[in-house]
């Protein structure tokens, strides 16, 4: 059995490790030069020394002049259970009407944050949050959102017509999250009754998105935003560990490598902490790793979190640090291949490599129906071996055409924009930020065009098992991590474990991990 | 035969102008009154409520009725929203906005899921919109039903919204403001006389030879209906002598504060008043109780005068009162056997659609009163905005909240006694009608009355019904 400190990330890692110079040193501190500095930043939560014996991610982010308090409180202590301060334990919970009014002192306990004891599973449900203890009647927008689409559905022009009046009057891209879905959600009911049979719905993109933004600002606004808001940050870290648990399950040929077959939406976020685990295994990282990133054809401009800005590459930064970390890692790119033609030809593996199929948040873009990409990914990805198949997606229902109305996948969208909008609102505090209007119009694309379909955890669950594949368990220490690090996070988010790991916002389900093998009966 | 408009001349009016239809624009006061061509900022048949909520017409858009999927065949987004047909006022378009942003506050109001969050962000973005004080009558209008809206939401949703610091600040009004208020009411606009004058041609028509009057009033508030007939009885033509006159007044523990003068005080201004027209006259009062049931054996009879009944329901400067007083009252004085029974009261449409559809209606009928107030004197904006500030709004408020808890359903008092045995209509006489038409020649030539009944004038603005006035008698024959 592989011992905890040896697949992990142990919870000291400052004193050893690049942050020794807390001056900002490009020679010494890659992780640094992965970061650039910027003055807009909003603080990474403060760590949880107690427990924290697995990946804690944001560790990986802290600013510079965060390092000095950093080292002091870890270096006093003994060992990571000892907080420096009660003020060091501080869960942010929902205040986003209290706007704390100097980011940078954020460590020092503002008066905002309440002091509370972490979360367990199951208890999560938070009632401090202000809302009632009905959290569907506080989420006004979509009292007049959905009945709109049912309207437009019903051919109702005068009710479409009055209820497009009062939504424009009070839409508003600030102001709180039902604000906001109002005015994402009119936009995207405009943009519907504009588009005509004749004529193929134009693509809409939002005013602010990640394609809108300089390289630079999205990938401090991306790393930033996983700081604040697990929404990505959770599914990365298990996804991660999973590598690494699925790694250590098969043993090496001498000459094997790994080979991680990434279909996701992290832009490179989600690697350097797996590259520092891989240098730190007992065994040392395997000879090769190989990461193919496959990107969306260039027609698929609307997933969401799909598409980076135009000149944005992370490639280099991480080959840079790779080399820091002294791991022979090869980065390959597909860009245009639609995901259901991936063959082992195009990904170039081999069969001594360890290959691990990891997507996240891509595949529910896939259609199921005439065609039925879906399926025939899945058999793909079948036909290529993995040892391992990581299957992180949004879990709702889909709102396709064949599984819905529009007017009942317009309100599963919704429902599922709601999460990311009210999480991101808790999150940012209330303010209102560039960043913050990068994140929430990516994510709006899931209401301006039918790409995201979705699909119950289950139902991928029966595709899976109907492809060939049988599935895996996530080990233990993999969720205590996991939970460890959602602690860090507002206390509306829950992780709740069944056959796969749920991750839920205010009692709602929002994604869901799942791991899965080859079922050895099949062929 | 005597007609009692004969003093209508000596009231001066000579200061405000009868011809209206040109009006001048200033800055503070309103511009938007073209007569002419006055086309409603709402077309009003299109918002009422109906089962399938048909709006046609309501925006300048054909509306396609062969796109039945959810493609319909719109340019581009903006040509759904309000775009003013004719007029190029904007403030067309944002009273549109307004009436769109109430009708969804009462909706969210209404449903069986209360929608309190949606309603109480609708209504605080009206409040943003709107003041009781300035601008356009719909934004006035609006801003007094958003004030309504918003009381009935703090005492529905106590505790579940928070933060609604509504203060109610319209029910006391300083007794000037009020004076001052009616007086204008009076002289803007004919709502008040026209229930008197009404019902006193009536009575007069009825008492030609009686040598004892009795009448009793269910509302006297400040008697000026009386001073008028008082007139009227002394100046009858053929040189008979006037009659008797005697006057009950209903009156009711602990209102005085509320009325623009208390029952003593009316009665003392009458009895100088016909003491100074040599009219022989005396003044009674009847208390009721507080819950207002009548006894007819608490009112003081002399054998041989005529019983006359007065009934001055929700003017717009009275209290509203309950509908079991006023029944107790019509109830009661049947057994008075009287000689003719004045009935002035609102008029209410019968409305479908729930609260929402009530509400609309609502909306409609004080938007009109506002506008046949702006349309008579549309250089008069302070003065208006005075009248609504303290007759309108607290309507507004209580009509809305007996609307909201579904008390009473709109019939009229006309109906029930109607219904009720032992009331016999009794013809509006032509001089009457005629009388009728005289007055409204004296303010704007949108105002318009007619007989929906042989009993009953109706007086209206438009098409809109606003006030009726009918006439009964108890005795069997006439």
């Amino acid at each position: 059995m592989i011992k905890q400190d040896t697949l992990f990330i142990p919870g000291f890692p400052l004193q050893e490790t690049m942050f020794v110079d807390p001056e900002p040193n490009p020679t010494s501190d890659p992780i640094s030069d992965w970061l650039e500095d910027s003055a807009s930043y909003i603080p990474s939560f403060l760590d949880d020394p107690f427990g924290s014996n697995t990946i804690i991610d944001d560790r990986w982010w802290l600013q510079p002049q965060d390092l000095d308090q950093e080292i002091f409180s870890t270096s006093v202590a003994n060992s990571t259970n000892t907080p420096t301060t009660p003020s060091d334990l501080l869960v942010f919970s929902d205040q986003s009407k209290q706007l704390t009014t100097d980011s940078s002192k954020k460590r020092k306990a503002p008066s905002t944050a309440q002091v509370k004891k972490p979360v367990r599973r199951g208890h999560g449900k938070s009632t401090k949050d202000g809302c009632n203890s009905d959290n569907r009647s506080g989420r006004w927008a979509e009292q007049l959102l959905n009945p709109c689409a049912s309207a437009i559905s019903a051919g109702n022009v005068s009710r479409v017509r009055h209820l497009l009046v009062v939504l424009r009057e009070l839409a508003s891209p600030t102001g709180d999250a039902n604000y906001r879905l109002a005015a994402y959600g009119l936009q995207a009911l405009s943009h519907h009754l504009s588009a005509t049979r004749a004529r193929v719905a134009e693509v809409v993109l939002p005013a602010s998105s990640f394609s809108t933004v300089k390289p630079k600002f999205f990938q401090q606004s991306l790393i930033n935003f996983n700081d604040i808001n697990p929404w990505f940050t959770i599914p990365n870290h298990i996804a991660n560990n999973a590598i690494l648990q699925v790694l250590s399950d098969h043993d090496r040929g001498s000459s094997g490598g790994l080979h991680i077959l990434d279909i996701g939406v992290s832009h490179g976020v989600q690697w350097p902490t797996l590259l520092e685990a891989l240098s730190r295994l007992p065994r040392g990282p395997p000879p090769l790793v190989r990461l193919t990133v496959v990107t969306p054809t260039p027609d698929n401009t609307q997933i969401p979190f799909a598409n980076g800005p135009p000149g944005h590459n992370f490639i280099s930064n991480i080959l840079r640090l790779a080399n820091d970390y002294k791991i022979n890692l090869h980065i390959n790119t597909v860009d245009s291949c639609p995901l259901q033609n991936l063959n082992t030809q195009i990904i170039k593996s081999s069969p001594e490599d360890i290959l691990i199929v990891c997507a996240q948040f891509r595949l529910h873009n896939l259609n199921h129906n005439n065609p039925d990409n879906r399926t025939e990914f899945l058999k793909a990805m079948r036909r290529l071996e993995p040892k391992g198949v990581i299957l992180n997606d949004n879990n709702a229902d889909c709102s396709c055409n064949s599984c819905s109305t529009f007017e009942t996948g317009f309100a599963r969208r919704v429902d599922n924009l709601w999460s990311f909008l009210d999480s991101t609102s808790v999150a940012f505090k209330g303010r209102d930020m560039d960043e913050r209007k990068m994140m929430e119009g990516e994510a709006s694309k899931a209401l301006m065009s039918m790409c995201s379909m979705n699909e119950r955890k289950e139902k991928w669950a029966e595709r899976m098992i109907g492809a060939g594949f049988a599935g895996d368990v996530f080990r233990e220490d993999v969720m205590e991590g996991a939970r460890a690090l959602l602690r860090k996070y507002d206390n509306n988010w829950e992780l709740r474990v069944d056959e796969c790991v749920g991750l839920w916002w205010k009692g709602q389900p929002v994604s869901f991990c799942s791991l899965w093998k080859i079922d050895s009966k099949s062929s | 035969m005597a007609m009692v408009f004969n003093h209508l001349l000596d009231l001066d009016l000579s200061h405000y102008s009868t011809t209206t239809t040109e009006s001048t624009t200033t800055g503070d006061d309103d511009h938007y009154c073209n007569l002419g061509d006055w086309s409603p900022v709402v077309d009003w048949d299109a918002l009422s409520v109906h089962p399938q909520e048909n709006f046609n017409g309501l925006l300048e858009f054909e509306p396609n009725e062969d796109d039945n999927d959810h493609h319909m065949n719109l340019d581009s987004p903006t040509t759904l929203m309000v775009e003013p047909p004719v007029s190029p006022f904007s403030d067309d378009v944002k009273g549109l906005r307004l009436v769109h942003l109430l009708m969804a506050a009462a909706e969210a109001m209404a449903t069986d899921n209360k929608s309190y969050d949606l309603a109480a962000v609708i209504l605080v973005r009206l409040k943003d919109l709107v003041s009781p004080n300035e601008g356009t009558n719909m934004e006035r209008l609006a801003a007094h039903f958003t004030d309504a809206l918003l009381s009935l939401l703090e005492t529905s949703a106590r505790g579940v919204v928070g933060g609604l610091h509504y203060k109610q600040n319209h029910h006391l009004h300083h007794p000037t403001d009020v004076l001052a208020a009616f007086q204008l009411l009076q002289d803007m606009s004919p709502y008040v006389k026209f229930g008197h004058f009404t019902a006193n041609q009536a009575i007069i028509e009825a008492v030609v030879h009686e040598r004892r009057v009795h009448i009793i009033d269910y509302d006297i508030m400040e008697g000026i209906q009386w001073a008028s007939l008082m007139q009227a009885l002394i100046s009858q033509k053929d040189g008979a002598p006037p009659p008797y006159l005697r006057i009950t007044a209903l009156s009711r523990p602990g209102s005085g504060r509320k009325s623009i003068s208390t029952v003593q005080e009316t009665g003392r201004l009458l009895t100088s008043f016909a003491a100074s027209i040599n009219l022989p006259f005396s003044f009674h009062q009847c208390k009721l109780d507080s819950n207002e049931t009548f006894k007819p054996s608490s009112v003081k009879l002399v054998r041989g005068e005529a019983i006359i009944i007065n009934c001055m329901l929700h003017l717009p400067h009275f209290t509203h009162r309950p509908p079991t007083s006023i029944s107790s009252f019509l109830a009661g004085a049947r057994a008075l056997n009287p000689k003719l029974v004045t009935v002035v009261e609102e008029e209410e449409q019968k409305v479908e659609g729930g609260f929402v559809g009530r509400f609309m209606d609502t909306l409609h009928h004080y938007s009109a009163v506002y506008d046949s107030l702006e349309a008579g004197f549309p250089m008069q904006g302070r003065a208006r905005t005075l009248v609504e500030r303290v007759f309108m709004g607290p309507r507004i408020v209580g009509s809305l909240a007996r609307v909201y808890r579904e008390e009473g359903e709109g019939g009229s008092w006309g109906a029930w006694l109607t219904a009720e045995p032992g009331f016999q209509p009794v013809n509006i006489s032509f001089a009457n009608h005629c009388q009728a038409k005289l007055l409204l020649g004296l303010f704007n030539d949108g105002y318009r009355v007619e007989e929906s009944a042989s009993n009953k004038l109706v007086l209206g603005w438009k098409s809109r019904q606003l006030l009726s006035a009918s006439i009964w008698t108890c005795l069997e024959t006439n």
